[in-house]
């Protein structure tokens, strides 16, 4: 089977799935860290149970997005029978194009005036 | 809440919830099913030690909701959706044998016709276990026809001597279109 690699054709993502690829952006983690950083990142709003989890990680190996780390843990710093996952350059490419959405969208509410104008100097910048 | 509680309730919650990821499918299950575990068992140790017993009621629910989305959605993929269309159709194969069967008394070749043309298509595209389909439409006589109330004929001859006779179309034709689709399968 080919994997798709043009990022724009996985569009849009689940909040769970755009939310899991967030949380690998900086760091490979294994399954509790993705949950934590999750529901750190969401403000609580968002907390993955483990079938959910696991559920988009499979979705997400099979589509390429992410990949298991070869790398273990030292045993004496955490679990070494714990999984790693990483986000892969398709994973990076696939959460900057579906941020870039968002941002899209949260443009045209704001525009709608419904929700309240950034302060000057807060919206430069971007992914 | 006292510590032996706690550790007595993150023991038999890691039980359950153990026992509760048989509801995944197997090839899930074995892949998945150590590393769920284990964060299940940390995210209750971590929600114990900050949030008490109302936390782990909250965390309950949680995994409950969690546990009855995340089930079907790996349950209930495409392929098991094709299985499941073609039992549907074997039913449908059962109930329409059972229809013939009611409106040609006297005649016993067209019953076998709709049992052994069903199991021939079921076969074909679902080539595996191929006898599953004969059990099923041929049940569909002298099983469903009692439960229509159909006439009190279909019981006589007995169900499973009726079955037993029904049976042959249904291998016959069942094997037939699992032997075509191999053999067009191997010439592609």
């Amino acid at each position: 089977m080919t994997k798709a690699t043009d990022p724009l054709s996985m569009l849009p993502l689940t909040p769970p799935v755009f939310q899991i690829l967030l949380a690998l952006s900086d760091q490979e983690r294994h399954g509790y860290a993705i949950m934590r950083e999750v529901a750190t990142q969401t403000g609580g709003q968002l907390r993955l149970g483990p079938g959910t989890l696991y559920g988009c990680i499979k979705r997400m190996l099979a589509a390429g997005l992410v990949v298991e780390s070869e790398e273990r843990p030292d045993p004496e710093l955490d679990d070494e029978r714990r999984r790693y996952y990483r986000i892969t350059d398709l994973g990076g490419r696939v959460t900057r194009s579906e941020a870039r959405r968002l941002e899209t969208a949260v443009s045209a509410a704001r525009a709608k005036k419904l929700l309240p104008a950034l302060k000057h100097g807060l919206a430069v910048g971007g992914l | 809440m006292p510590a032996i509680w706690k550790n007595t309730l993150l023991r038999l919650a890691c039980c359950l919830y153990r026992g509760l990821l048989h509801a995944y499918p197997p090839e899930f299950r074995l892949r998945y099913g150590a590393e769920m575990n284990q964060a299940f068992r940390d995210q209750l140790r971590d929600t114990l030690s900050r949030q008490g017993t109302l936390g782990f009621l909250t965390f309950c629910m949680r995994i409950a909701w969690d546990l009855c989305t995340s089930i079907p959605r790996e349950r209930f993929t495409l392929r098991s959706l094709g299985g499941m269309l073609c039992l549907a159709a074997a039913l449908g194969f059962a109930t329409y044998a059972t229809h013939v069967d009611r409106h040609n008394v006297d005649e016993v070749y067209p019953t076998l016709t709709v049992v052994l043309v069903g199991s021939f298509v079921l076969g074909m595209l679902r080539p595996r276990w191929a006898w599953r389909w004969a059990i099923i439409i041929g049940m569909g006589v002298p099983f469903f026809g009692p439960l229509l109330a159909l006439p009190a004929r279909l019981a006589s001859p007995g169900r499973w001597a009726m079955l037993a006779v029904l049976m042959i179309p249904g291998l016959i034709g069942a094997y037939a279109g699992s032997i075509l689709r191999s053999a067009v399968g191997a010439r592609q």
